[in-house]
């Protein structure tokens, strides 16, 4: 009866999981019509292309307002998207409907920042677990009363937690009880926004090593978006660096932090304090604040806080376009 | 030795809750001398909020400072009255908080927020206060000083709130400048900006300066010397060169390690949690989650003592003189 979790065909290693393109999201900001009102826009994912391998990490990390969130909930499909393709393990989910996706969900799962608001206050743990089994499962109640304490016990937690409520948890528990709900109905991609934000330094590298862990057991591709690129560079293969709707810079974690090529990725590198008092100052100075990209340039969203813009930089859109084998870069100076 | 700016002794600051007294400030000691910046780190729960707004004497009943002495320039903040303590709020030791926009009034100008701190404290007159406000607001960096004054707190950016929020504290030009997370809410490249004003305005206004975070690193970028909390006590006490390089209380060595580093690092979480203060572990707080936990550390607390000169930790077997950085 545990068959539809288990014979869900998995596809092989070396094929996408997630095949990204052209992705936009606008809102319109200019309420309701009025004469002589200008057309206000917030183009907060504008035109984001990217793929995810079976079994690998995309690291999605930018400061606030880059479009990361918006990109996981667009692919996660909790928001309808303006524009672009989401194509999961082959399938079109954006031209998908309203059934379709029902079964595809289980197949997407997502944990959010803030664990306390994403567990159901007045349910216990038992019935946050039971929830996706009952709709994704088939199992007898029985069976997922067993499979309930089989998650928590690969989350680190125990069949005791089973009657707590969230606010008789830490939360570290209770983001520990938020994977096990997504890993409930057997996800083929996590997406992990934010993880560790909301959580206390010693407990952020017990989730981070967690999901680590159980990506590399149970063989799932994940998205981890953060605006720590220490985390990111821990926990990706892959990384894209997302700057007012775009992607900026994309390339294999470690090399893209170590030898950051886009101005942007070099200035949010030299941000990143050391722990070590011996440290040198950024050799970078900053300025400028993160941009909000309503009713954009036509140039790089960057340029006002770059030291390198030019003219050109100010008219038009950089490509992202191969820079070096395997990294990518927006920028007309690099 | 110099005379301390601020020698706070003992301070035990609790609050009443359904669940009994709970200390969240328990018996704590330190110094910070003219023109120094101490940093305290520590987890949620730690005390170190408390410990800041104790120093201002802005602890709310149910809570209450029960015992201790604040010597801010050798007299006792805890036996001031409290119209004289509201001379020392602002005037002597000002406060940045993390909440900017809960800290700055949303109905008034931004102008008219420093004015009023002149006004009150040094009686200046409107045109006084006005000319002394874009005075700082330039002082901190601000872009074009004089639109600001005219801006509601909505109007401006996180990064440059917490400009306007550090205007107000040094309007006065405190001896003393208590910054509370103040950049935990910022975006890293505004935090990298906030940082390098701190250590102008240190400089310009030879501030003291106690900065609270939860972040190992950002202290090490700002602080002189550093103290550890936990569970409402000082754990570790020592200059910043001692606390990253040769720490002796395990929980400072497990937080550095708790922290991803480059990739081929080993990530070493602290098992367990951060204790809930109305129920404290026996004897010592961190021995449930202590890799150098013995029998007695479970009977009896250790108190802060000098093992070096200068390098104080509350722990039953810290470690001595061994470099943390290079391991044997």
């Amino acid at each position: 009866m545990s068959t539809m979790v288990a014979t869900r065909p998995r596809l092989e290693q070396g094929t996408t999981a997630l095949q990204v393109t052209e992705l936009v999201k606008e809102f319109n900001l200019s309420g309701l019509p009025w004469p002589g009102q200008r057309k206000t826009v917030l183009r907060a994912v504008g035109g984001v292309s990217f793929d995810v391998p079976q079994g690998t990490t995309l690291g999605l990390v930018g400061e606030s307002g880059c479009g990361k969130s918006t990109t996981a909930r667009l692919v996660a499909k909790l928001l309808p998207a303006t524009s672009g393709r989401v194509l999961f393990q082959g399938e079109d989910i954006l031209a998908a409907s309203g059934a379709r996706m029902r079964s595809v969900r289980q197949s997407i799962q997502m944990v959010f920042q803030d664990p306390f608001s994403s567990l159901n206050p007045r349910k216990r743990v038992a019935d946050i677990l039971d929830r996706p089994l009952v709709l994704h499962s088939g199992l007898s109640k029985r069976q997922r009363l067993e499979r309930s304490v089989e998650l928590l016990e690969t989350v680190g937690l125990n069949g005791d937690h089973m009657v707590r409520f969230s606010h008789e948890m830490s939360g570290g528990q209770c983001q520990r009880v938020a994977i096990a709900r997504a890993l409930a109905p057997g996800p083929a991609l996590l997406i992990a926004d934010e993880p560790l934000s909301a959580l206390d330094v010693s407990i952020q590298a017990q989730i981070l090593n967690l999901l680590v862990s159980l990506k590399s057991q149970r063989q799932f591709s994940m998205i981890f978006i953060s605006h720590d690129l220490r985390a990111v560079e821990y926990a990706a293969d892959e990384v894209a660096v997302m700057y007012a709707g775009r992607i900026v810079e994309q390339g294999p974690a470690v090399e893209t932090f170590n030898d950051p090529l886009h101005p942007y990725t070099q200035m949010l590198r030299a941000a990143i304090p050391e722990a070590n008092p011996r440290a040198d100052r950024p050799a970078i100075r900053m300025q400028g604040e993160p941009f909000t990209p309503i009713n954009p340039p036509p140039g790089c969203c960057f340029a006002s806080r770059c030291a390198l813009a030019t003219s050109e930089c100010h008219q038009s859109q950089p490509p992202l376009e191969v820079k070096i084998p395997g990294r990518t870069a927006a920028c007309f100076k690099v | 030795m110099v005379q301390p700016l601020l020698e706070v002794k003992d301070l035990t600051t609790e609050f009443v809750s359904p669940r009994g007294i709970v200390k969240a400030v328990d018996n704590l000691s330190f110094t910070i001398a003219p023109g120094e910046t101490l940093g305290i780190v520590g987890e949620s729960g730690s005390g170190k909020s408390a410990t800041a707004l104790s120093l201002l004497r802005l602890i709310a009943p149910p809570g209450r400072i029960s015992a201790g002495t604040l010597l801010f320039e050798g007299e006792d903040l805890l036996r001031k009255s409290e119209r004289e303590m509201r001379d020392v709020r602002g005037k002597s030791i000002a406060m940045v908080f993390q909440q900017v926009m809960t800290a700055l009034d949303p109905v008034h100008r931004v102008g008219e927020q420093i004015m009023d701190v002149l006004r009150v404290h040094l009686r200046m007159s409107p045109q006084q206060a006005r000319e002394r406000a874009i005075e700082i607001l330039g002082a901190v960096r601000m872009p074009s000083p004089e639109q600001v004054m005219r801006r509601f707190p909505h109007e401006l950016s996180g990064g440059m709130r917490q400009r306007a929020m550090i205007a107000i504290a040094l309007a006065c030009r405190p001896k003393l400048l208590i910054a509370d997370e103040i950049t935990t809410a910022l975006d890293v490249t505004v935090q990298a900006q906030i940082l390098d004003l701190l250590d102008d305005i240190r400089r310009e206004f030879n501030l003291a300066m106690l900065f609270i975070s939860h972040d190992l690193a950002v202290i090490a970028r700002v602080c002189d010397r550093i103290g550890v909390m936990y569970a409402g006590r000082m754990v570790e006490y020592t200059d910043k060169y001692r606390l990253f390089e040769t720490n002796m209380h395990p929980y400072t060595n497990a937080l550095l390690e708790a922290v991803p580093r480059r990739k081929e690092d080993e990530l070493r979480p602290i098992a367990g949690s951060v204790p809930e203060l109305s129920s404290l572990p026996s004897g010592c707080s961190f021995h449930p989650r202590c890799s150098r936990m013995e029998p007695s550390c479970t009977r009896e607390a250790p108190q802060l003592r000098e093992w070096e000169p200068d390098h104080w930790a509350a722990c039953h077997f810290p470690r001595q003189s061994v470099p943390v950085a290079q391991p044997a």
